[in-house]
């Protein structure tokens, strides 16, 4: 018995300090280092060299400043790359070529970038012959001396702005392995050029090349793209001759024909459309002589069905159609004061998703169909505000004050293609102007420059 | 008498006693044999030092007040000046002007000199600019580290640290070690959205320098492998180990995995 009992102490024992020390050879220390502190990469882009003879090419400086300053506001606005200024250049770029020595005679000298500390450094040449811009891009990563990519791209000399946007979305797709939003267009209503009617116009993200495709001579507002960026719907106050009444009819534009629809004239409000993913159905509201709410009817207006009904009194305004076609976010005051609601698309479990601020109102979906960005009536003005779509990550974009110390308003929020940068009106600097900023609240621009009002943009998912 | 005869005598003196302590041992042993068992049978999942917190919302919250208001404006498209333009240079034909033989070795001599004062000049514009971007680079991690700092509508309360084992002098130091790491942890942002990852098995040194690190996870993406590697380079040294764990830093290693 004594000897048993002696056996299972030493037993125990052992078997104690084997198992102490098998834990101890288990027990590395392991750290989550976490996402880390983000930076610009340093990028040098010197000026794109002019790669033909002057008699060949007219213009050749008016192509070349459209391209470098189109490549180089996109990478800027990009925000992944920091521009290394001309002056800390050790090398000429003008004197050497466009590929790297040795290989190359007279190419450029990675040594000369590294001394600098370029991470990135973009040349570029191009021809021009008859009315053709020929342009060939390299990118180089200067640490690894390699080349990223090359690329030769050809374009009428009147589509320089499409070349140059197509190569910066070429170097963020071999970078970052996600493309770029430089071809992509916004449709946004404005009482430019006369300041008296409101009408719809499209123009690249940039503001560049607007076009005005409504002309009804009267309030024209809240556009929305097709999925497939060919159609624009919108509503107009539009005139009933035989009623001699106006009202919130709903319509069409196809971009290619420049045909006009009219897709929902039922009496009263019929506003604020949006497509599903499919691009065959919308969800719109309508009020139909008593209180707004949201329906779903096909793209060409017809088979209308309810989503939201009441409570009584209230409204169900805004509706969105989230990029992943399973939920619908929209504004509603059946709380007392407008807020934000998500629902199913069928109308069903319908959660208010903000609870902070006075007035929440035009709530836009990010492409990835996570988070949400709305406008909040804070005092006596609007910002943007972003959130997850369940109302958690609360956070404010913007915030700016006027030239007279008072605050600036900024409403109707769209996402970017991309979704890393949010499109919104401001009147900081007057009057209602379009601006961009990150999705992390930086980097805010402005992108329209006039004396006009601009509302609602709408950022198309489709490049042009 | 030795210890079998005391033993022989007590369990004869006191048997009922003597049984109860043999059962207790007994149970003892059992119990120490069962929860090391368990422990490499049903392994638990690794201990989590991280802190419990709690969030108050009370009001939309504000933009961060540190961060820049409104980027320089860009003038629209059509306004922009046209950038510089680099043409080839045109060949010109060269003068050849007659100077007296004399004279041509000094205006050698002085040409040279120009040209490596303009080299000396340029340099020093160069490690000025240089000086700049570093700068600059450090603004924005200060930017970045106020981003994250407390502002209304993201405070945190103090909220409640676990405690008992986590409180332990290894979990100070794990925290320690995090943090630096953390510190020294900078990516660019277009490798962001890949979404890598890799780890590292780093050993220090008792002053904690380290002593060797290698990648034991690649992502797969030589620059963030290469990153990971360098922060690991810049961090060094690490916060000195404590007395207890010089041996495991220093044979063993600590494993960093970036981001996760």
């Amino acid at each position: 018995m004594t000897r048993l009992f002696s056996l299972l102490v030493c037993a125990s024992v052992l078997v104690f300090a084997a198992a102490s020390d098998t834990r101890a050879q288990d027990s590395d220390v392991y750290i989550k280092v976490g996402k880390g502190t983000l930076k610009k990469s340093l990028m040098a882009l010197p000026a794109f060299q002019f790669l033909g003879s002057a008699a060949q090419g007219k213009d050749f400086k008016t192509v070349g400043a459209e391209l470098y300053n189109t490549v180089s506001n996109d990478l800027d606005v990009s925000s992944y790359f920091q521009f290394i200024s001309k002056d800390a250049f050790l090398e000429d770029p003008a004197a050497v070529g466009l590929k790297p020595a040795p290989g190359e005679p007279n190419g450029f000298n990675f040594e000369n970038w590294k001394k600098i500390g370029t991470e990135f450094l973009v040349r570029g040449g191009f021809t021009i012959l008859r009315d053709e811009v020929t342009f060939e891009g390299y990118v180089y990563y200067v640490p690894q001396a390699k080349l990223v990519f090359a690329k030769k791209y050809q374009a009428p000399v009147s589509g320089a702005r499409k070349l140059a946007h197509t190569f910066c979305n070429d170097v963020l797709l071999n970078l970052t392995k996600k493309k770029g939003m430089f071809l992509s267009r916004v449709a946004v209503s404005s009482d430019r050029p006369t300041g008296k009617w409101k009408e719809i116009f499209v123009m690249d993200w940039d503001g560049a090349n607007a076009k005005q495709i409504t002309q009804h001579k009267g309030i024209s507002i809240a556009p929305s793209w097709s999925p497939d960026g060919s159609t624009v719907l919108y509503t107009s106050a539009a005139f009933h001759k035989k009623a001699m009444t106006r009202n919130w009819d709903l319509f069409s534009y196809e971009l290619k024909t420049g045909k006009r629809f009219l897709i929902s004239h039922r009496t009263g409000l019929n506003m604020g459309a949006s497509y599903f993913p499919d691009g065959k159905n919308i969800v719109v509201t309508v009020s139909q002589g008593g209180n707004p709410d949201i329906v779903k009817m096909t793209a060409d207006g017809e088979g209308l069905t309810k989503i939201t009904a009441g409570p009584a009194g209230a409204m169900n305004v805004e509706p969105v159609v989230s990029p992943d076609g399973k939920r619908i976010a929209f504004s509603s005051d059946r709380s007392g004061q407008p807020m934000i609601y998500v629902m199913n698309v069928d109308g069903s479990n319908i959660k208010r998703v903000t609870f902070a601020g006075r007035y929440n109102s035009t709530p836009t979906w990010s492409p990835d169909s996570q988070r949400i960005a709305f406008a909040g009536q804070d005092k006596d003005h609007y910002d943007i505000f972003l959130m997850d779509a369940d109302g958690m990550n609360l956070e404010r974009l913007t915030s700016a004050k006027k030239a007279n110390g008072r605050w600036a308003s900024n409403e109707d929020p769209t996402f970017s293609p991309d979704g890393r940068h949010v499109m919104f009106v401001s009147d900081r600097a007057g009057p209602m102007q379009v601006y961009i900023v990150n999705v992390d609240g930086t980097n805010e621009r402005r992108i329209t420059v006039d004396r006009f009002n601009y509302s609602r943009p709408k950022w198309s998912a489709a490049d042009f | 008498m030795n210890a079998a005869g005391r033993l022989q005598r007590f369990r004869d003196q006191e048997p009922v006693f003597y049984r109860m302590l043999l059962a207790s041992v007994g149970l003892h042993i059992a119990v120490l044999l069962a929860f090391t068992i368990r422990t490499y049978v049903f392994p638990t999942e690794a201990l989590n030092f991280e802190t419990a917190i709690k969030v108050d919302i009370v009001d939309l919250p504000d933009k961060h007040p540190q961060l820049p208001p409104v980027a320089e404006e860009k003038k629209p498209a059509d306004d922009k000046k046209p950038a510089p333009l680099e043409t080839k240079p045109e060949t010109k034909p060269k003068e050849t002007k007659k100077q007296p033989e004399s004279n041509k070795v000094d205006l050698n001599a002085k040409k040279k000199e120009k040209a490596e004062a303009l080299e000396k000049i340029k340099a020093m514009q160069a490690l000025d600019n240089i000086a700049d971007e570093v700068k600059r680079e450090e603004e924005e991690r200060e930017r970045q580290r106020l981003a994250s700092q407390k502002i209304k509508g993201n405070v945190l309360s103090k909220g409640t640290a676990l405690k008992g084992i986590v409180s332990t002098q290894m979990a100070g130091y794990v925290n320690l070690l995090e943090r630096h790491a953390k510190d020294n942890w900078t990516i660019p942002k277009w490798l962001e959205d890949l979404n890598l990852k890799a780890r590292a098995h780093v050993f220090l040194n008792e002053d904690g320098t380290v002593a060797r690190r290698t990648i034991v996870q690649s992502s797969g993406n030589d620059t963030y492998d290469d990153l990971v590697l360098s922060s690991i380079d810049k961090a060094s040294p690490f916060p000195p180990p404590p007395k207890h764990f010089i041996d495991l830093v220093k044979t063993k290693g600590i494993q960093l995995g970036f981001p996760e």
